[in-house]
């Protein structure tokens, strides 16, 4: 049977900006058959790099209507992937060809781990559940640092109701924290394949900018979908909580992105077409000072 | 005075605690809150205590403490007013950015042990004379016109905009001058 095999290049624990050249791969390769993502260049995976390989993964399942196979995977690699359920969110999306040996699998403790699975958010109750999953372990990262924990619990509301909301999809998210000498870094991933934002506020306001970046700076700017214009602050309040934090806020959707940091923004329009919405989010705790 | 623990609404929501999240469940917990509010004596606040509530999210804040203060002011719910207790900075936040997105000219009372004070859209001069109830218990118009130097007119309708706003309670004075409002924080 005929194959397409696309070599992912080792950007999947890169900032998300070079994440596009994963999306220009798969956007621009001839592709027919059944699909192999020859994994042997990647060596590490962050939260957004794992949310949107997730992403590829279902991208490609609905075009050649079979699982997406994972092959050349690095041993630890594949037992990161494992430790965040990327093959259980990724069921019947996505296989991986290599074997594995059990005795190779992270430890699972909710206590010293630093990473909140892959977790998917289809309703509501999803989010309270994400919520309270993620209050808990930030407990352990955080320590006493309630008010860093509450910010970042507010993140993970913001941004997973958006998918309820506004996505007509399912979503996933993920959370990973990165200890350095004198902060931690909490790092939220949150992806989904769904209407994107330029068409959310497109529906409501009508064609309010030329560009997806300019969507997506309206959305930043807290302008809401809502038929009733109520709702949450949505983006707004992600971008205002992060930055405040001293962290960074990345947000993709179809041709277009917006990167903030505290020292300004970056704009792009010249992106792959992609579905949906990726969002990035670092949060910055100063719990050792 | 009348109080409502907001941690009760996890069992009646069927959530689990300490956020209070999602448009929805705010809409659900609206009814609950608004009861409490209508069965507060006239001329009295609802307290909300937010002990054992770490996050209210902006959807949740927007559909049931920001509804009710609409309704307070618009006078839907006569002589009330509502006092929120010991609120998380990130609930105070997420209060904040509501009413600011939504552009509500409203403002909330918020208190911290035997400390009160408001978030929200106030003016300035509003938020002075305020200040100067807060600090002397009471105020009549008379005394506002005397430590301002404002004419008693502009004084009355400082006050009268605060007690409109629910910010402040009043009652009537007899005295041998005549009928007097003294106005004073919620209770």
């Amino acid at each position: 049977m005929y194959k397409s095999s696309i070599l992912v290049p080792n950007v999947l624990g890169a900032k998300p900006e070079l994440i596009e050249e994963l999306y220009t791969l798969i956007t621009t390769a001839p592709l027919g058959g059944s699909i192999v993502l020859n994994m042997s260049a990647v060596t590490w995976i962050n939260p957004y790099g794992a949310t949107s390989l997730l992403g590829v993964c279902r991208f490609l399942k609905q075009r050649a209507h079979e699982p997406v196979r994972l092959t050349g995977l690095r041993k630890d690699v594949h037992a990161y992937l494992r430790r965040i359920d990327f093959f259980e969110r990724g069921y019947e999306i996505v296989l991986p060809t290599d074997r594995f040996d059990p005795c190779n699998d992270f430890g699972r403790s909710s206590v010293s781990s630093n990473v909140l699975e892959l977790f998917p958010i289809r309703v509501q109750r999803d989010v309270y559940t994400v919520a309270s999953r993620g209050r808990y372990i930030l407990t352990s990262w955080l320590g006493n640092a309630a008010s860093d924990i509450d910010r970042v619990v507010n993140l993970i509301a913001e941004a997973c109701s958006n998918i309820v909301d506004h996505s007509c999809d399912r979503g996933t998210v993920m959370i990973q924290k990165y200890e350095h000498a004198s902060f931690i870094d909490i790092e939220l991933a949150i992806s989904d394949l769904g209407k994107g934002i330029r068409k959310t506020l497109l529906a409501k306001h009508g064609n309010i900018s030329d560009t997806c970046s300019g969507f997506i700076e309206r959305a930043l700017d807290g302008l809401s979908a809502r038929p009733d214009g109520r709702g949450g602050q949505g983006l707004g309040a992600i971008q205002r909580i992060a930055i405040k934090s001293g962290g960074t806020l990345h947000v993709r959707s179809e041709l277009g992105s917006v990167w903030t940091e505290p020292t300004g923004k970056v704009h792009r329009d010249d992106l792959p077409f992609f579905p949906g919405t990726h969002i990035a989010i670092k949060f910055r705790s100063n719990r050792f000072e | 005075m009348k109080r409502f623990e907001m941690k009760r609404l996890f069992g009646f929501l069927d959530i689990p605690e300490p956020d209070l999240l999602l448009h929805d469940y705010g809409r659900r917990a609206f009814p609950f809150l608004e009861q409490e509010l209508r069965e507060v004596p006239t001329g009295h606040a609802l307290i909300l205590s937010f002990e054992g509530v770490r996050v209210m999210d902006s959807s949740f804040a927007e559909e049931t403490v920001l509804e009710l203060t609409l309704g307070l002011t618009s006078n839907k719910y006569g002589d009330r007013m509502m006092i929120l207790e010991q609120p998380s900075p990130a609930t105070i936040d997420n209060l904040e950015g509501t009413i600011a997105r939504r552009r509500a000219k409203v403002a909330l009372l918020i208190r911290d042990g035997s400390e009160m004070r408001l978030i929200g859209h106030v003016e300035p001069n509003l938020h002075v004379t305020w200040q100067l109830i807060s600090e002397r218990s009471k105020l009549t118009a008379r005394d506002l016109a005397n430590d301002l130097g404002l004419e008693i007119n502009t004084a009355s309708m400082r006050l009268h905009k605060l007690y409109e706003a629910k910010l402040i309670a009043r009652h009537e004075e007899v005295t041998s001058s005549g009928r007097q409002h003294i106005y004073i924080l919620p209770s």
